[in-house]
């Protein structure tokens, strides 16, 4: 299937991604959902990224009770267009489900004044904008070295520092803060890297937390409420980037959870 | 106005009294160093206070000229009775002539016709010449964490005694799970002109505790006295939690600062870089838990309250569990209700309050769990045990909250809300359903749908590309400049490709010995950069030699152009096959001529 996706593309049927994504939609629509989230997520296995994609996935996963994945997807999607409002209430109505309602972990809150642009910002729109100043900034300094003409210098400066700003942004879009959702119905979270250790705190299923350092199956998270300690890598999925495949066994049932709260199959009738 | 009234009336009306008279005396500084001005004061309570008598004290020069006054006056009233107090502050400059300690008797102060005395107060006087390098700990290197020695009265502290370093434990045999305090101390030496601290903009590093969960207390400062020096000490706390057993070790306490003496319109600096030796806590196992351990170790008292004596059927109340004590407030998780018939418990709501006094933390944990009561009647709120590790007693404790008993009612009003649960409550959550409208709809078209990694090599490309490109332009307008501006470079580079393009042309010529001549003398002027007129075989002969162009090759120029001299001025006419050759040597004469420049360019 990679292979055939991939020859598809050089080959110029640029569609192989938007047929599958159709099929994906047409199971979705028909309430297979398990076929549905099988198909995306081999569209983003195939590292195409695409918030329409995940938004998709995002509702895939709600309505077959997966509230972390559904989540998470949902984060994905806003992460790439923080405009897209559909993923926004989405995510919301999600974690309306969740057991601890447990808000994100956000920027401070002068860091989001700040850099108002570089949040708002779509990631394609953040990396249009770089690559256009870029190319701005070049072409003013051959400008300058063919004729030197009166605002020549003033354009490259100009274009050069906000190239660096907006170029600074898309790599920080590209390096986000790791973001993890709870992929279980209760995610132990302890002192430290042991099943032995205490357990500190308890996430619930969707709830989601930074990520700050992981090692040997485990995770250092800490949660906008300012708990923190270490959880099993297995019982969380990340936000990305990288847009890590859920393994076949959390596809099948999320963790400890075999039937997760929130969201039900009623969507379906 | 009218309360200011009142109040003079009432004072008017009130019997008066006049408080005890009062006097004491006290200094600005308790150390002062000798010839440098310092103030103390005398402050006395009572209505009519006289000049207090000033004695002459040894090593003291005192003016006895009061240099500041203020005074307040404080009336209370009590029923019928009214008290006035006046204090009066009188301020006087001193100047010690000689280092030391040096005690002021008590002073009389005459007050509403009686002599009261102030008590008598010792100061410490050091000498100003400034503060001694230190001779065992030479600069940057101070192994010693604290001053050794005791000094006597009046000697000079050096720069071991202005600031050193401690590090403690509260206990150093402990079980897992325990807190013990590890307390930083930060001596300074509190002396007039002395400066410690740390350099600008450094953050402040605690040790190494690997092995330990922290928590950081705020720094706490203080002044104590230490070998007869006052000192300001500023003292980090952590409280570090065992996560495992063994012996752990806290790493040593590295701090590096500077001190700054000003001593007249000198300054002396010395900097310090002190350490602290590591600690060893030996971190014992918990015995055996039993199932109910709640995983906190320390001492602890638990309380649970219901605060409303009556409920409402379907109406949640608040139930609160309260622990509190010492130890890791971090370790407590929610206290585990025991089943609760006919009733609905929410996940609590967590508070807690945490305290440090005397270098023990202890905390007050609150969780607040919504009760709903399902049924009327009475509810029963079975004792809660909370079983934890007591490492003073080495052994697991129980406490338990009292059972608490509560009467159920029928709402009697039907506006109340009533929250309908089944009576297996909302355990399983799994059985909500959600309405199908209730989310955005997927999206069916999304535009481009393309790996990254082919959009990866597009923004390479489109980023790589523009400096290339710029590199590339820059080159060409250097050299576009260089045409316009150097002629000589400008002719050699053209030379060949003019010389030629006039070769092609000899053939053609109704005088091809006179047009081939010119091809190949302008041809050398151009490579050399010399005016093309009047040059002869002769001319481009020197040229050669002075350009040391290869004989062989300057014989071939000299032969084609003495040839066309012949043709031209002794009328030996050339015939079709000699004006090709002589044309085939000049091309080849060019190019060789060519390839040599180049090559000596290149050399």
């Amino acid at each position: 299937m990679n292979l055939l996706l991939a020859i598809a593309f050089l080959l110029g049927a640029d569609n192989a991604y938007d047929d599958t994504f159709n099929n994906a939609n047409a199971a979705y629509n028909a309430g297979n959902y398990a076929a549905a989230i099988q198909m995306y997520e081999q569209i983003i296995s195939e590292s195409v990224v695409s918030p329409a994609v995940f938004f998709n996935l995002g509702n895939a996963y709600f309505r077959t009770r997966r509230l972390g994945l559904a989540i998470a997807n949902y984060e994905r999607a806003l992460q790439l267009e923080p405009g897209f409002d559909g993923a926004r209430e989405n995510l919301a109505n999600a974690v309306r489900y969740t057991k601890n309602h447990l808000a994100r972990p956000q920027p401070a809150d002068w860091q989001e004044s700040l850099l108002f642009w570089h949040y708002n910002l779509s990631t394609r729109t953040t990396n249009a904008i770089a690559t256009a100043l870029w190319l701005i900034f070049w072409f003013a300094l051959g400008l300058r070295q063919w004729r030197p003409l009166r605002y020549t210098r003033g354009v490259a400066v100009v274009a050069g520092v906000l190239a660096v700003a907006f170029g600074f942004s898309a790599w920080a879009k590209a390096h986000p803060e790791m973001i993890a959702a709870a992929n279980a119905n209760v995610v132990h979270v302890h002192y430290g890297t042991d099943e032995n250790e205490t357990v500190r705190f308890d996430l619930s299923e969707g709830d989601r937390a930074t990520v700050d350092n992981r090692m040997n199956g485990w995770s250092r998270v800490s949660t906008a409420d300012g708990e923190r300690g270490w959880a099993r890598d297995k019982d969380l999925v990340f936000v990305g980037p990288p847009y890590e495949r859920p393994a076949e066994a959390s596809l099948s049932s999320a963790g400890e959870s075999t039937a997760s709260p929130g969201p039900g199959a009623s969507a379906a009738k | 106005m009218r309360s200011a009234l009142f109040i003079a009336a009432l004072m008017l009306a009130a019997p008066v009294a006049v408080a005890e008279p009062q006097v004491s005396l006290y200094v600005e500084r308790q150390t002062v160093t000798v010839r440098s001005p310092f103030l103390f004061f005398i402050e006395v309570s009572g209505l009519d206070v006289g000049d207090p008598q000033i004695p002459n004290v040894e090593g003291l020069n005192i003016n006895k000229q009061a240099a500041s006054t203020s005074s307040s006056m404080q009336v209370s009233i009590v029923g019928s009775r009214s008290t006035t107090v006046k204090t009066q502050r009188l301020g006087y400059y001193a100047q010690a002539t000689r280092a030391g300690k040096i005690t002021i008797p008590p002073i009389a102060v005459p007050i509403d016709g009686q002599t009261v005395y102030t008590k008598p107060i010792t100061i410490n006087v050091v000498d100003r010449t400034g503060i001694q390098q230190p001779v065992t700990a030479p600069q940057g290197t101070a192994p010693a964490a604290r001053p050794s020695t005791s000094p006597s009265p009046g000697s000079q502290p050096t720069w071991d005694d202005a600031a050193f370093i401690e590090s403690k434990v509260s206990r150093r045999n402990v079980y897992q799970g325990e807190a013990v305090v590890l307390t930083l101390s930060l001596w300074a030496l509190d002396v007039p002109g002395l400066q410690v601290g740390s350099y600008r903009g450094q953050k402040f590093e605690y040790p190494t505790s690997e092995g330990f969960y922290a928590t950081t207390l705020e720094p706490q400062q203080t002044p104590k006295e230490r070998n007869g020096w006052s000192y300001s000490v500023t003292e980090y706390c952590q409280v570090l939690y065992p996560t495992v057993s063994g012996d752990l070790i806290i790493g040593p306490w590295h701090w590096k600062g500077v001190g700054e003496y000003a001593s007249g319109w000198r300054m002396q600096r010395h900097e310090f870089a002190l350490d602290t030796p590591s600690i060893t806590v030996t971190v014992k196992p918990l015995p055996e838990r039993p199932a109910d351990f709640s995983g906190a170790v320390g001492s602890f008292t638990i309380k649970a309250k219901l605060p409303r004596i009556q409920l409402i059927q379907g109406v949640p109340a608040q139930f609160i569990v309260a622990v509190s004590g010492t130890g890791n407030p971090d370790a407590l998780n929610a206290i585990a209700l025991p089943k609760i018939a006919n009733a609905q418990i929410s996940d609590p709501e967590k508070d807690m309050k945490p305290k440090v006094a005397g270098g023990v933390v202890s905390f007050d944990k609150m969780f607040a769990y919504a009760i709903t009561p399902l049924a009327a009647g009475t509810l029963e709120i079975p004792a809660i045990n909370f079983c934890y590790f007591d490492p003073d007693a080495g052994a697991y404790k129980r406490e338990s909250t009292r059972p608490i008993s509560v009467p159920v009612v029928l709402s009697a009003e039907e506006n109340v809300q009533r929250i309908v649960v089944a009576p297996e409550g909302l355990a399983e959550r799994g059985g909500v359903d959600v309405i199908g409208e209730d989310i955005h709809p997927i999206v069916t078209s999304a535009r481009g749908l393309r790996p990254t990694h082919a959009s990866r090599a597009t923004a390479a490309a489109v980023v790589g590309m523009p400096p290339f490109a710029y590199c590339g332009l820059m080159l060409i307008m250097r050299r576009r400049r260089r045409f316009e501006q150097d002629t000589g470079y400008a002719r050699d580079h053209l030379a060949r490709s003019k010389g030629r393009k006039r070769l092609r042309g000899v053939a053609q010529s109704g005088e091809p010995s006179e047009e081939l001549y010119r091809a190949v003398a302008g041809y050398i002027a151009d490579k050399f950069n010399i005016p093309e007129g009047g040059m002869t075989s002769g001319d481009v002969a020197r040229l050669f030699a002075e350009h040391e162009v290869d004989n062989d090759l300057a014989e071939g120029f000299g032969r084609i152009l003495k040839a066309c001299e012949r043709a031209r001025y002794a009328g030996a006419n050339l015939s079709a096959n000699e004006v090709t050759a002589l044309i085939e040597a000049a091309v080849v004469a060019m190019d060789r001529l060519d390839h040599q420049v180049k090559r000596r360019r290149v050399g």
